[in-house]
């Protein structure tokens, strides 16, 4: 129920009152409250695409990384292929193993074998040069078991300690094996070591007499192996990497080749394991990518095969906008539809509570008429009356209305007070005017447990204080007294002045206003002078 | 197929080639008297004469001769001893090559097996069981050991290896004994051969194909 002081704020056209604070706040966190759900929901589904479209670019990039990989390893068997025909070669087998058993023979074996492998070598060497020459190599040497060079396309062939630990490392393995490209002279080299068996019985696994040693140009094929295709997107990249002495190399082929080092764990952020698949940053650039690396089989290489972070996840940003816009449209539609519905509710309750109120008013008016017909119109009277100055003061609908019912209702209390003390015309006595007093508090008992929304009570508290204090029941002065009651004191005042009584004839209206001028200090002037004015124009 | 021709040829090739006379299939050889690096072929050397007394006892009594394969090949032998010359080897190579062949890993669950006679009698075999009857077989009917040689081949023609006996009659260019064709045909007129390596008992030769112009 608003007070007093707040009904100058109330406005309105017929009702009571509008949505309170509390219900406008309670509006404004429900809008809030859908919107922050609508946030998360709207959220959840961008999540939700969000992993879709890190799942297919994960798989995407899995099998683009696979595929690559095994393109080099085809690639590297057919390398390692080449020369088949010479480490297969009985003729090469049957020399390769004459020249390592020449070591182990004693002098008459030795002997037999020198002179026919002497007159062999220089055939052999251009054999050699041959191979070189077709498959266009760098180089090719044979090394025996015993690690000395005894056939070579150069003619003054050297070997590192890197290289005799890769033929040792061929006779401890038993198959062709691939070496990490290097670097030389502003070209990538890679050597590829294969095995040669000597003339024995397979079954037995025979011995490996010597190692054919292949160099090959490889620059141009492994910048191949890293080109992008029509299939490729953009921001994608594919890179060739190599272990090589326990690190990490990127091979980067081009005008002018290199081979990038970066650390032995490199890789490890775009392993397929048991984390979750992520972006990280580009061990080649820092730039933010989602990527896959692959194992080349049987070979020191890794492909790795990157996406930049935010191409992959450009699907997104427009399928974010779209849910959020559509998402901020629902919440748009629920809020003013739950808005409206709320101001339709709220004002059909009000309409229902106003024509309640008034009905209960009503009742309770009727009730004071069937117990005294005088003070019944003495209370409409009074309530005309209180209208018209209100009016004239230009008083909003609440204002009007809480005078208006505090009017029709000031008398109830009088029901509780013996006829005998209201009607006396003579003065009272003090223990009768006590108990004439304390209509105001029967009055307020019975509002007591009403719920107006109007502040009729306070009303009806104060209409019998006078501003100079000598009223009743609480001796209030001046600023004490409310507005509206030093309306009502005036017009109910005025009203039983100019109303006949058993005991007295009317006061006519001059005199009537006479007795204001005289109490001038008791009742609010202002409101006397409306008062003349609204007489005047009747 | 042309490619892997040229490729072996070029492979096993020499530019300016020896003057000298190019011999077993017009390669260049290299002899010398060590088996030492053919442990296959000392093998089934070895066990050849450890067969001989079955042979031997085969011939005393061809009828009761078991298995008849056996019997059949030594009375092959004692129908033709004597002089051999080109209609035996003729005849020898028609004899040798009805038996079927089988690949090694079949018959013995190996990529490469030398077979001695018996075992060749026995389940037959691949391209140097073959040989190595044929070699044995012309040593019985007399011939020497030293005209004879196991020529193991590359076949540019089907790509893989194979062998050969060559027989080198008195005078003449070595005949070929292929297993694949029983025409017994001089060396000169196979030309789907190339040469890697060839031995009897006593000498290996390495063979390189000069570079043809």
């Amino acid at each position: 129920m608003p007070k007093l002081d707040e009904l100058k704020n109330i406005s309105g056209k017929g009702h009571f009152y509008m949505p309170t604070p509390k219900l406008v706040m309670l509006g404004g966190l429900m809008a809030l409250g859908i919107l922050i759900l609508g946030g998360v929901i709207g959220k959840s589904f961008v999540d939700y695409r969000k992993d879709v479209l890190t799942e297919d670019v994960r798989s995407r990039l899995e099998i683009l990384s696979k595929g690559r990989a095994d393109v080099v390893a085809a690639w590297l068997d057919g390398l390692k292929a080449v020369g088949g025909h010479i480490t297969g070669a009985d003729v090469v087998r049957l020399y390769s193993t004459e020249i390592s058993l020449a070591n182990a023979l004693g002098e008459a074996g030795k002997d037999k074998l020198n002179k026919s492998l002497l007159a062999q070598k220089p055939y052999m060497q251009h054999t050699i040069k041959e191979y070189v020459r077709q498959n266009n190599l760098v180089q090719a040497m044979m090394v025996s078991d015993q690690g000395q060079i005894f056939l070579s396309s150069l003619d003054q062939p050297q070997l590192s300690e890197t290289q005799l630990q890769g033929v040792v490392k061929v006779l401890e393995r038993r198959q062709p094996i691939v070496f990490p490209a290097q670097l030389s002279s502003g070209q990538l080299l890679m050597d590829i070591y294969k095995p040669v068996y000597a003339l024995e019985e397979e079954s037995k696994s025979p011995r490996i007499v010597a190692v054919m040693m292949s160099t090959f140009k490889v620059g141009n094929q492994m910048m191949e192996m890293v080109a992008t295709d029509q299939l490729s997107l953009d921001g994608e990249r594919i890179f060739l990497m190599q272990e090589s002495d326990h690190m990490i190399e990127n091979i980067m082929t081009g005008d002018i080749p290199a081979l990038q080092k970066l650390a032995e764990n490199a890789l490890d952020p775009f392993w397929l394991g048991n984390a979750g698949f992520d972006a990280h940053e580009s061990v080649v650039d820092g730039s933010v990518v989602f990527g896959v690396s692959t194992d080349v089989a049987s070979s020191p290489f890794v492909i790795l095969h990157e996406y930049e972070r935010d191409e992959a996840l450009y699907p997104l940003v427009e399928y974010a906008q779209t849910v959020y816009a559509t998402t901020l449209m629902i919440v748009a539609i629920l809020v003013v539809s739950m808005t409206s519905y709320m101001v339709y509710v709220v004002g059909s309750r009000n309409r229902r509570r106003v024509t309640m109120q008034q009905q209960s008013m009503n009742a309770l008016v009727r009730a004071t008429e069937i117990r005294d017909p005088y003070l019944t119109g003495h209370s409409e009277r009074v309530a005309k009356l209180a209208l018209a100055i209100a009016n004239k003061m230009d008083m909003n609908v609440a204002e009007r209305s809480t005078l208006y019912y505090a009017a029709m209702m000031s008398g109830i209390g009088k029901i509780f007070v013996p006829r005998e003390i209201l009607n006396k015309p003579g003065k009272l006595l003090a223990k009768e005017k006590k108990v004439l007093h304390e209509h105001v508090n029967h009055a307020l008992n019975v509002l007591q447990d009403s719920n107006f929304d109007l502040p009729i009570d306070e009303a009806i508290s104060q209409m019998y204080e006078r501003l100079d204090g000598s009223g009743y029941p609480n001796k209030l002065a001046g600023k004490e007294i409310n507005e509206l009651s030093r309306i009502l004191a005036v017009c109910d005042v005025y009203c039983a002045l100019v109303q006949p009584r058993s005991y007295r004839k009317e006061v006519p209206h001059v005199k009537a206003m006479t007795t204001f001028e005289k109490d001038a200090d008791k009742f609010d002037s202002q409101v006397v002078d409306v008062l003349k004015h609204v007489v005047a124009s009747e | 197929m042309m490619r892997n021709l040229l490729l072996l040829i070029t492979f096993l090739s020499f530019v300016p080639a020896l003057a000298q006379a190019q011999n077993l299939f017009g390669s260049i050889e290299f002899r010398a008297a060590s088996l030492e690096a053919l442990p296959k072929w000392t093998t089934v050397l070895k066990k050849v004469s450890l067969e001989q007394h079955l042979f031997n006892e085969c011939d005393e009594n061809l009828k009761i001769c078991e298995p008849a394969s056996l019997a059949a090949w030594r009375k092959f032998i004692q129908e033709h001893k004597g002089q051999v010359n080109q209609d035996t080897v003729q005849a020898l190579n028609d004899f040798i090559n009805q038996w079927g062949y089988v690949n090694d890993i079949q018959n013995w669950g190996v990529s490469d097996y030398w077979a001695t006679p018996m075992e060749f009698l026995n389940r037959s075999g691949d391209c140097e069981d073959y040989a190595i009857l044929k070699f044995v077989a012309l040593k019985e009917l007399g011939f020497p050991a030293d005209n004879m040689r196991l020529v193991v081949v590359q076949d540019v023609v089907r790509e893989i290896a194979h062998a050969v006996l060559a027989v080198y009659l008195e005078g003449e260019e070595p005949l070929i004994m292929d297993s694949l064709f029983n025409v017994v045909l001089p060396h000169t007129e196979v030309l789907q051969y190339v040469p890697y390596y060839s031995v009897n008992e006593t000498t290996r030769w390495a063979h390189i194909m000069p570079h043809r112009d």
